[in-house]
């Protein structure tokens, strides 16, 4: 696979924050079933969290006024379990998201955030908290994840964080971009498509 | 060369991405076997469209299905299937099965998957391949888009850990209500990125059904893959549907990051409190709660044999006038089997609503929608809030036979009292 020198890289995302409390938020929460009629992607932002947020009755972080802007969302254990559906975190990419820092996520939904170029972080409990805190605390403040030093730097410190080896390696590389890299490979895809009989057999 | 030995997920890892020797951790680039896209086919294509690429790598190789939204219930609905059908046209999709039912049993009943491949869907649930003895995961659209323009995936080798289901399970007790003991005493995040097997005496004994229930909540307990071995069950039921498969199983001395062994002789039938699969249990404990609905639909239990049970326990009864049954088929195959072995028309004569196969209210498209404060017990693998409609409804998941006895009783209620039936 070409690596070829105009990816775009992710060695690290700064910004503001938006503490999100609790464990185990699926992704029926993230973007409610209703909203994936849609064949593309846009406007799902408007949509993050919104049964929770209807409930919460403007009080729930994401309409928070301290954490507007934040581009750091920070979670609990468990985040995004349910189901494969990018939407979750497209739509909080599209709500200005840049990167998670979490005490673990759900396998699927970090994987759907390495292919759209946002950092999950894993961080230990107690260094976890501490930001938490720190976030809640301190809105204003710029919190720095680190994707090339594996470090999360805030108010409270820069602490130690945990990223998957190879999601890491693609965001630092550019490879995480699969559109960039097809764009990229299409050439050669094609000259080996055309060697395979298989596919010879199935095109034209 | 041979590696050291590997699990299952390890094996088919190391086909896949022509290693010969794999660790937890690793980072390959494995082939796929078989791709499966729903209604997110059309964003896929677009997006690899968009990338300059006309053709999928193996149009063979793809499946597309309808089920999520199926038959479109609104005219945004009619629109994403127009444009699912007119890229299936374009891109010269072999197997469009659209409107043949949920696209894991579809799969599974016409076996086009088996012991060893390692299939990528567009939906978490994908993981019901592993009852056939495959890998199967739920990826995200990007990630299948590249899929369908180069047949690779970029994978991280999980760690295995194993389910030792040991014991005699008592009568009224389902697959069921086993996987939802597991996610109850393990957590919803034990298999977090990690491969399950589910392996030991009581799981040799499971029939194919029963597998897909289990290894379809795998994804429940966040595991990329969960395996059962495939074995002389496997073969028969893929004989059945003209395929010749032979047994896939771990290597002996694999290493296992942890097993659990798991007793089932003293289950009684469990129930999924709101709002997490992990929130779990005993129906006794509930005895005596309201329901508004009573679903029977989804991947997880809405197979022939789920119906036939609920068939029995209703039989010469009647659905409450305090509640709603709604029975969602999981293919037309099964409603047609449904259909000939009378389970419809007992069910219908009880006063259950059918609908078209499909996935139905489980993630609240639509046929069974709940309305805010609306209780409904459901046959489905996710209870999550707002999953089936409203987010202030509750949604409590237990087997086809508890639900059945909930529809008759308009509450929660022990289904043994109805059904003594044992696991297969």
């Amino acid at each position: 696979m070409s690596r070829a020198a105009n990816l775009e890289t992710i060695e690290r995302v700064s910004g503001r924050a938006c503490a999100l409390h609790g464990d185990d938020i699926d992704t029926d929460r993230i973007i409610p079933a209703r909203f994936l009629r849609a064949i593309t992607f846009d406007g799902l932002g408007d949509h993050a969290f919104a049964d929770d947020r209807a409930q919460a009755k403007g009080d729930h972080p994401l309409d928070a006024e301290r954490f507007d802007g934040a581009r750091v969302l920070v979670v609990g254990h468990n985040f995004g379990c349910g189901s494969s559906r990018e939407h979750a975190p497209q739509a909080l990419m599209r709500r200005g998201f840049a990167a998670f820092v979490g005490g673990s996520f759900a396998e699927i939904f970090a994987g759907n955030c390495t292919m759209l170029g946002l950092p999950c972080a894993t961080l230990a409990d107690a260094d976890l908290d501490a930001l938490m805190d720190s976030v809640e605390v301190d809105p204003e403040q710029e919190v720095t994840v680190d994707v090339e030093a594996r470090t999360v730097t805030s108010r409270a410190g820069t602490v130690d964080a945990h990223f998957a080896e190879g999601p890491r390696a693609q965001l630092l590389d550019g490879s995480w971009n699969a559109t960039a890299v097809l764009l990229e490979a299409g050439d050669a895809i094609e000259s080996t498509a055309a060697r395979l009989p298989y596919v010879r057999d199935f095109s034209d | 060369m041979a590696g050291s030995p590997q699990t299952m997920a390890g094996k088919v890892l190391a086909r896949t991405s022509g290693r010969d020797d794999l660790s937890p951790g690793d980072f390959i680039t494995a082939r796929i076997d078989v791709a499966m896209l729903h209604e997110a086919f059309a964003i896929c294509a677009i997006q690899m469209k968009a990338a300059g690429i006309e053709k999928v790598w193996d149009p063979d190789k793809v499946i597309v299905i309808l089920d999520h939204f199926f038959p479109a219930p609104s005219e945004r609905h009619a629109q994403g299937h127009q444009a699912v059908r007119s890229l299936v046209e374009q891109l010269g999709i072999t197997h469009f099965l659209g409107h043949e039912g949920i696209c894991h049993q579809v799969l599974t009943e016409r076996g086009l998957v088996r012991p060893g491949e390692l299939v990528v869907g567009t939906d978490s649930h994908s993981t019901t391949y592993g009852a056939l003895g495959a890998a199967g995961a739920g990826i995200g659209t990007t990630d299948m888009t590249y899929v369908l323009a180069t047949g690779e995936l970029w994978m991280q080798v999980p760690a295995t850990i194993r389910f030792e289901l040991i014991g005699e399970p008592g009568p009224g007790v389902t697959a069921k209500d086993i996987v939802l003991h597991i996610a109850g005493t393990y957590g919803v995040d034990v298999g977090q990125y990690r491969a399950i097997e589910f392996g030991g005496p009581v799981a040799a004994r499971l029939g194919q059904s029963s597998r897909l229930t289990m290894a379809n909540m795998g994804t429940e307990l966040g595991a990329k893959f969960a395996m059962f071995e495939a074995d002389a069950v496997t073969s028969a039921y893929l004989a059945e549907r003209g395929v010749t498969a032979g047994g896939f199983g771990p290597d002996p001395g694999c290493e296992y990051e942890a097993v659990y062994e798991v007793d089932v002789s003293p289950l009684t039938p469990q129930i999924a409190l709101p709002h997490s699969p992990g929130n779990v249990r005993s129906v006794a404990e509930l005895e005596g709660t309201k329901v508004d609905q009573a679903f029977l639909g989804s991947c997880t239990n809405a197979r022939a044999d789920d119906l036939a049970i609920a068939a029995e326990v209703l039989r010469g009864r009647r659905v409450s006038p305090d509640t709603r049954l709604i029975v969602t088929p999981a293919s037309r195959q099964v409603a047609l089997d449904a259909a000939r072995s009378g389970a419809i028309e007992t069910l219908l004569e009880a006063g259950a609503s059918i609908t078209a196969p499909g996935c139905g209210a489980c993630p609240g498209g639509h046929n069974g929608v709940l309305a805010g404060g609306e209780v409904c017990i459901s046959s489905t693998n996710r209870n999550f809030r707002g999953r089936m409609g409203s987010p202030d409804a509750e949604v409590y998941l237990a087997s086809p036979a508890s639900v059945a006895a909930a529809a008759i009783e308009g509450r929660i209620t022990d289904p043994r009292k109805y059904w003594k039936g044992r696991i297969q």
